[in-house]
């Protein structure tokens, strides 16, 4: 590419690291095309355009944002060991820099995951964040903000990877928690300068960046066609990255896609200890742990439930809550179909379990939000 | 000469008393109709010129004034058409003018003479009857509907010819038949013994009926949901004398009864579709409004199908009739209001797609499409019912296999019982006892109250949820026939409680 295209302010004395923000910063460039370029040997001025932003306002609108580039240069480069497909050539991050995968593990999952699955990424989070690891996942509803609130609560550090510029909030419900995350020291990492709007075709090339900037990818949910399951292919394509996934019923939508990569070889994961077990001891944790940080009794949802299904309720309870221990809306007629009780007793068994704070009901139906502890009390 | 009979005009759904003076003079051949009269009224003149030539009377080539008095009272339809030509008859010396004395008439006259049906004869006869007329003459169609009201002499034509020979003294009129006694209300033709499965609605249903309860059926297209709320009328106990002659006289002042049964012994079933306007709903049209929706649905039953595809302002316009039993309608010549006690039955999807819950189906729906419809729904509806219910879809087995279930009859007989012991106690249904007679009447046992205090501040349950769950749990009780309240009462109360189509804030973020 000639030079025709260059702007105004660049001259052959611009610095290097100039030329990079401004080409980073350019609007309408993508950033995994532009990283092949250069990986192809293509010199970044000449990838510049008429609309290269000067890198001078570039700065100082990063810098109004509180965040910075990262180059592979940079000594907190994170991708140095694990370099995506296709490549990356920069990292837009607000706070510390991301402490790579010699240090994280993604937690990955779907939007509509069920409550339990939720209350699973939630509480896999704090133990991992106890076990010194930092956490990476996205930034939607559903799983990835469980897996941070969880990291959090847990006193750890969560990286959140974006699918658009730092100065979008998206989805807006997160909003709270984004600024949870860098008020707690954690990071928010994107290949995307300010301006870019969270558009569908940037989340599928953000996947690739979870999977690289973390040791083992964890799939908490997956429904049969889930972006989820991008990342953990491009995990697996590494070679060195490990692939988990929590399992599920057969008939399971929310399960269909962590069983498939069960099935294809991913580690099966019962709970934490699969974890810990497959990654072997974090290289580089951050915060040894206190005492305070480990959850106090086995999280739900991750520790196999020890002998008999406890619930209040009596056995009413514990029938309906095993009808709904697969995590999706049931409708009321359909659990008095699965369990055979008569109206008084089903409703007075979903009230007590309701109480117990271990089901969720909407007008549509009941939902298990979390399974009792080993003394039947909720969790 | 001047002749001299009464008649009335309708107003929402009374009738108003109104005089026919009829004055032949000198002048040029017209005729002048004056006092407020619609187009219809107007009209009369060129109906009875055709009917007076058809049934063989002379028309009076002289100048006819009619006046309709009280001048300032609104007055439509064609039903003025008899008293003013039996009126024109007397002024005209065809018939003598003694024989109008105390006599009422209603009715719209043919071109051939033949006198039809009018809307509104029961209130007609209601007013006759307190005016103290001699005779009230309508036509044989209204016959047997203005002969429910005793104490006063009905008689029915069928021509206009018949009522001018009457008059001369040379034939007779129709007498009604005997007013028996009031038939038994028809047997249901839709009995819950049809419904296959659905236990928890047959329950719900029968809370509803006992209790006064509005209630909202929740479930997938196809579940039965319609099929269920038609089988609510036939829960409820016989329409009482009182009540039959109401809905009859809103039937009546909608034009909708039928000849050949006069009294309404059926508690009635609506189910307006969900484009009908907002004055079809509650009631309305100009210049003197008919009764609506909610007024049709007098001591029976109004069913919303499709709740969230009402729109919102049909669904505010239901506050007033929930709230007070009837509706105040508004227009330029008159303020009408119109009885409207229903037992309101809604029924909506669970979500855009209908399937969430469904357990096999699976839901196509997004979180933020479950949003966007929750929101459709009137909340200041939803606070006014009681039970919420879910309908599922029957399984196929269930539906080949015989029918079963517990047949109408069975349930009336407990709802009658427990209306029984609502009314001994608070002369009210428990849908509407008051928040302060609350306590007295349902006396929670302890283990009720701690169950109460931990959905309060477990569940969320509001100050309105509260009472709610309270008025439910005593008509639980009163089914059962307990004088307390108990836990168990409690527990089933609140599993029918008020909830929302889709969890709040972000989903999972739990």
């Amino acid at each position: 590419m000639s030079g025709r295209g260059r702007p105004g302010w660049w001259s052959p004395g611009t610095p290097a690291r100039a030329v990079m923000l401004a080409l980073a910063a350019t609007p309408g460039v993508l950033p995994a095309v532009t990283a092949e370029r250069l990986a192809g040997g293509a010199h970044p001025a000449d990838l510049l355009g008429p609309h290269s932003p000067d890198p001078g306002e570039a700065a100082a609108r990063l810098g109004s944002l509180g965040a910075y580039l990262l180059l592979p240069c940079d000594p907190g480069w994170p991708l140095a060991a694990t370099p995506p497909d296709p490549p990356c050539a920069w990292l837009f991050v607000a706070g510390p820099p991301p402490p790579g995968p010699s240090a994280s593990v993604a937690v990955v999952g779907g939007r509509r995951a069920s409550p339990l699955r939720c209350a699973a990424a939630r509480s896999l989070g704090a133990g991992l964040a106890a076990a010194g690891w930092s956490v990476v996942s996205g930034g939607a509803v559903g799983v990835d903000a469980a897996a941070h609130q969880g990291v959090l609560d847990g006193g750890g550090r969560t990286v959140v990877v974006l699918g658009c510029g730092l100065d979008f909030a998206y989805p807006r419900a997160n909003a709270g928690l984004f600024a949870r995350v860098r008020e707690e020291g954690g990071t928010l990492v994107t290949e995307h300068p300010p301006g870019v709007p969270p558009r569908p075709a940037n989340f599928l090339p953000r996947n690739r960046l979870i999977a690289a900037l973390a040791a083992a990818v964890v799939v908490v949910e997956a429904a049969e066609d889930s972006g989820s399951l991008s990342t953990a292919r491009a995990a697996g394509a590494r070679g060195s990255g490990r692939v988990l996934a929590v399992p599920g019923a057969p008939w399971d939508p929310g399960a269909a896609g962590c069983n498939a990569l069960v099935r294809d070889g991913a580690t099966l994961v019962r709970g934490l200890a699969d974890i810990l077990e497959e990654l072997g001891p974090s290289t580089a944790a951050p915060d040894p742990p206190g005492p305070a940080a480990a959850p106090a009794s086995p999280p739900a949802g991750t520790s196999p439930p020890a002998g008999r299904l406890r619930a209040p309720g009596g056995r009413a309870g514990r029938m309906v809550l095993a009808a709904l221990v697969d995590g999706g809306v049931l409708g009321v007629p359909q659990l008095a179909a699965t369990t055979g009780l008569a109206p008084p007793a089903l409703a007075a068994a979903l009230v007590e379990l309701e109480l117990a704070g271990l089901v969720r009901r909407t007008a549509a139906g009941a939902q298990a939000v979390a399974l009792p502890d080993r003394t039947g009390r909720g969790a | 000469m001047l002749a001299r009979l009464a008649t009335t005009a309708l107003v929402g759904l009374a009738a108003h008393p109104v005089g026919v003076e009829v004055d032949i003079g000198r002048g040029l051949p017209a005729v002048t109709v004056v006092g407020l009269g619609d187009t219809a009224v107007l009209q009369a003149r060129d109906r009875i010129r055709a009917a007076f030539g058809n049934a063989g009377f002379d028309w009076p080539d002289r100048r006819v004034t009619v006046s309709l008095p009280p001048s300032d009272l609104p007055k439509h339809g064609p039903g003025f058409d008899l008293p003013i030509a039996i009126g024109l008859l007397a002024a005209g010396g065809t018939v003598p003018v003694a024989a109008l004395d105390g006599l009422w008439a209603v009715g719209e006259l043919g071109l051939g003479g033949d006198l039809r049906g009018v809307r509104g004869v029961l209130a007609t006869a209601l007013a006759a009857r307190r005016a103290g007329a001699r005779l009230l003459l309508v036509p044989c169609d209204n016959l047997a509907e203005a002969a429910l009201v005793p104490g006063v002499p009905v008689a029915g034509a069928h021509t206009l010819g018949q009522v001018g020979g009457w008059l001369r003294g040379g034939g007779t009129l129709d007498a009604p038949g005997r007013p028996g006694p009031v038939p038994p209300a028809p047997v249901a033709a839709e009995d819950l013994a049809d419904v296959r499965g659905q236990p928890l609605a047959r329950r719900a249903l029968e809370v509803a009926a006992a209790g006064g309860h509005n209630l909202l059926l929740v479930g997938p297209p196809g579940a039965g949901k319609t099929m269920l709320a038609r089988r609510l009328p036939g829960l409820l106990p016989e329409l009482e004398r009182d009540q039959a002659l109401e809905v009859t006289q809103v039937l009546s002042a909608a034009g909708l009864l039928r000849p050949d049964a006069p009294l309404a012994t059926a508690r009635p079933f609506r189910a307006p579709h969900h484009a009908t306007s907002v004055p079809g709903l509650i009631g309305g049209g100009s210049p003197v409004p008919r009764p609506g929706e909610v007024s049709l649905a007098h001591h029976g039953v109004l069913f919303m199908d499709e709740l969230a595809e009402f729109p919102r302002a049909a669904c505010e316009a239901l506050r007033q009739p929930l709230e007070h039993g009837e509706v105040t309608v508004v227009r330029a010549a008159a303020s009408v209001r119109f009885p409207a006690r229903f037992a309101l039955v809604a029924a909506t999807n669970p979500c855009p797609c209908g399937w969430l819950g469904d357990g096999v189906r699976a839901c196509r729906c997004g979180p933020d499409d479950l949003r966007r419809y929750a929101r459709r729904l009137s909340g200041p509806l939803l606070d006014r019912i009681d039970l919420y219910v879910q309908v599922g879809r029957v399984a196929a087995e269930e539906l080949a296999g015989p029918a079963g279930g517990e047949p109408s009859a069975t349930v009336r007989a407990r709802v009658l019982a427990a209306r029984y012991r609502q009314r001994e106690r608070h002369g009210v249904e428990n849908a509407h006892l008051p928040v302060a007679a609350l306590g007295a009447a349902c006396r929670p046992t302890p283990a009720a109250r701690r169950t109460l205090a931990a959905a309060v501040d477990r569940l969320g349950l509001t100050a309105r949820g509260f009472h709610r769950a309270l008025r439910v749990a005593r008509t639980l009780a009163d089914l059962a026939g307990e004088e307390r309240v108990a836990d168990h009462h409690v527990h089933e109360a609140l599993g029918l409680r008020h909830l929302p189509l889709a969890p709040s804030g972000a989903p999972g973020a739990a």
